[in-house]
């Protein structure tokens, strides 16, 4: 057409790579930032490529400073939250989706209203109901006496499994599922929790997939929860150990060790992302657009 | 018949739900009621709460940290929610135009919302360094601009933070807006093109009448959301300099969990909830009105 649409394109293009650099810059300069020694951290002017190279700072994070320990808890956090996270919230989900019964309108509100809660809101209370949580840790029937489930594996996991957002998500996919295949299972007698898990749940493959993925990044991302829960340092997650880490800055923690830890503690979770793409798109479009 | 299946179908539904609710109401419902009750009482962890009436609010209203808390909550709040929309909307539109390497730049503008906050925390901050070998401090003296304080300027650490917040969420409010762009029919472009309407037109009289509901939505789950930032402050100011980037979760934490007046911080929880609370009942009525 006209000179001026080939202009457009050029602009087009140009705003968009300036953006996507804007957008990875801090990614390449904390890799570029972990590899360099500690008398370059400073150097004049700043360089992207540092010479010499040195691995020092990952040796130093996953060994002096315990990250290979954290990596190992926040991958049992991770992989075992989201197995429990997706039973129990795809069953939520179905039950909701497929199955009639009384009160079912009110209870899924109910769901709903609480997704609507700032964690900040109840962190607190969680953490004292944790902490008093009867017979636990050393705590009578009443919750007194000892620590509860704080610092165990199942304060850290329990408060996390059942999500309305996840819930949600489950029921709207289900939804979708034709009722023929559940009505035919049951006239050959087949028990609701066979449907559920023989019929039902091979068919929410895409579903699965996509809650999975969106609780394991929460759930390895987590700062806060971890931070209050656990107290042993040995129990730490990879961000509350980050956390700690930068504490320690006053007292010996480096910039380039800081940011070798901090590639340590993201890779898994940027890892996930770059293989499994189409999830984050399909999972954001099946919420909150389509209501 | 039919009654039997009905009464399996209502027995396997209650049965389903026991383990959900059972997760839901000792982790999310009873702690939201707990922050509630706790907000009226004196409370630091040890012996029983004292009941206070409305002492907390009164304190923690006329409370100059609060207040000063409450302000920036704003501040950041309608900075990080009006350069997100703008700046994604535009992206979005940008993106959906039929570009080489569209995957590949969508991304890269992703990739910061899969990464844990508190990592690129660091790495902007030390970004931010007020040595003028501090990253941006350098881009910005190719520019003649001299090395400023950023994160210990009371006026540049809050916009610093804002940045880093809509450096986050950029990707994914881009995605959901390329979604509702792709839910507008082309047929109506072409209509308008055969009118000869031009760009400007075109984006102003259709695209963004046509995105109010998707706008909607990003705004209101933006302010949500803004409303909770807690990592970008831990990691890169600790609130400060001056209480110039104290937020309300920031405050919430360190009352509970550093200064251990769980009352007062139940109180600011309270005030959390509500506020967030109304922002969804606006989202809905307005969702329930389009309906």
């Amino acid at each position: 057409m006209r000179n001026s649409s080939s202009f457009s394109v050029v602009l087009v293009y140009l705003v968009i790579v300036i953006i996507s650099i804007f957008m990875i810059l801090p990614f390449v300069w904390m890799v570029s930032v972990s590899l360099k020694p500690s008398g370059r951290i400073y150097e004049y002017p700043p360089r992207f490529i540092p010479s010499p190279v040195t691995f020092e700072n990952y040796r130093t994070a996953w060994d002096r400073a315990n990250f290979s320990r954290y990596f190992m808890n926040t991958t049992i956090f991770a992989v075992a939250g989201t197995l429990l996270t997706i039973s129990f919230c795809s069953l939520g989900g179905y039950v909701f989706a497929k199955l009639r019964f009384p009160g079912k309108n009110i209870l899924f509100m109910v769901i709903l209203f609480t997704m609507m809660l700032p964690f900040f809101s109840v962190l607190i209370p969680l953490f004292l109901i944790v902490k008093n949580f009867p017979l636990a840790g050393g705590n009578n029937l009443f919750g007194k006496g000892g620590i509860g489930l704080i610092n165990s594996f199942a304060g850290l996991i329990l408060p996390g499994i059942v999500n309305g957002y996840y819930i949600f998500l489950f029921r709207q996919f289900f939804t979708m599922l034709p009722d023929e295949l559940i009505q035919a299972a049951r006239i050959d007698g087949c028990s609701e929790f066979r449907i559920f898990a023989q019929i039902m749940l091979p068919l929410a493959k895409p579903a699965l997939a996509t809650v999975a993925i969106f609780s394991f990044m929460d759930k390895w991302n987590a700062l806060v929860w971890p931070l209050v829960v656990l107290t042993d340092p040995n129990k730490r997650t990879l961000q509350v150990g980050l956390a700690i880490f930068q504490g320690e800055q006053l007292t010996g923690a480096q910039w380039n060790e800081l940011m070798a830890a901090s590639v340590i503690s993201l890779l898994p979770t940027v890892l996930v992302f770059l293989l499994a793409q189409k999830y984050f798109t399909t999972g954001i479009a099946l919420t909150g657009i389509k209501e | 018949m039919k009654s039997k299946l009905l009464r399996s179908e209502m027995r396997a539904a209650f049965l389903f739900l026991i383990p959900v609710f059972v997760l839901y109401i000792i982790f999310v419902v009873s702690p939201a009621i707990t922050t509630v009750y706790l907000s009226f009482t004196q409370f630091s962890g040890f012996d029983k709460p004292t009941w206070i009436g409305f002492e907390n609010y009164h304190r923690v209203i006329g409370d100059p940290q609060t207040q000063k808390t409450l302000f920036n909550t704003l501040y950041f709040t309608a900075g990080t929610v009006f350069l997100s929309i703008i700046s994604s909307l535009l992206l979005a539109v940008l993106l959906n135009q039929p570009l080489k390497g569209r995957a590949l730049y969508r991304t890269i503008i992703y990739l910061p919302v899969v990464a844990p906050m508190l990592a690129v925390a660091f790495v902007w901050k030390f970004m931010f360094d007020p040595s003028p070998s501090g990253l941006i401090n350098y881009l910005a003296s190719m520019f003649g601009i001299e090395a400023k304080q950023w994160l210990s300027d009371t006026r540049l650490a809050m916009p610093c933070v804002i940045l880093v917040s809509v450096w986050k969420v950029l990707g994914y409010n881009m995605v959901i807006f390329l979604a509702g762009l792709q839910g507008i029919p082309s047929q109506i472009y072409e209509a308008a093109e055969i009118d000869g309407a031009g760009f400007f037109q075109k984006f102003f009289n259709i695209t963004i009448p046509l995105l109010k509901p998707v706008t909607t939505f990003v705004f209101i789950t933006s302010t949500i959301n803004a409303f909770q930032a807690f990592e970008q402050i831990y990691g890169m100011t600790s609130g400060g300099p001056a209480n110039s980037t104290y937020t309300l979760a920031y405050l919430i934490y360190v009352k509970g969990f550093r200064s251990l007046k769980f009352g007062e911080a139940s109180a600011l929880a309270v005030i959390l909830v509500l506020v967030v609370l109304m922002f969804s009942m606006f989202y809905i009525k307005d969702v329930a009105k389009e309906k």
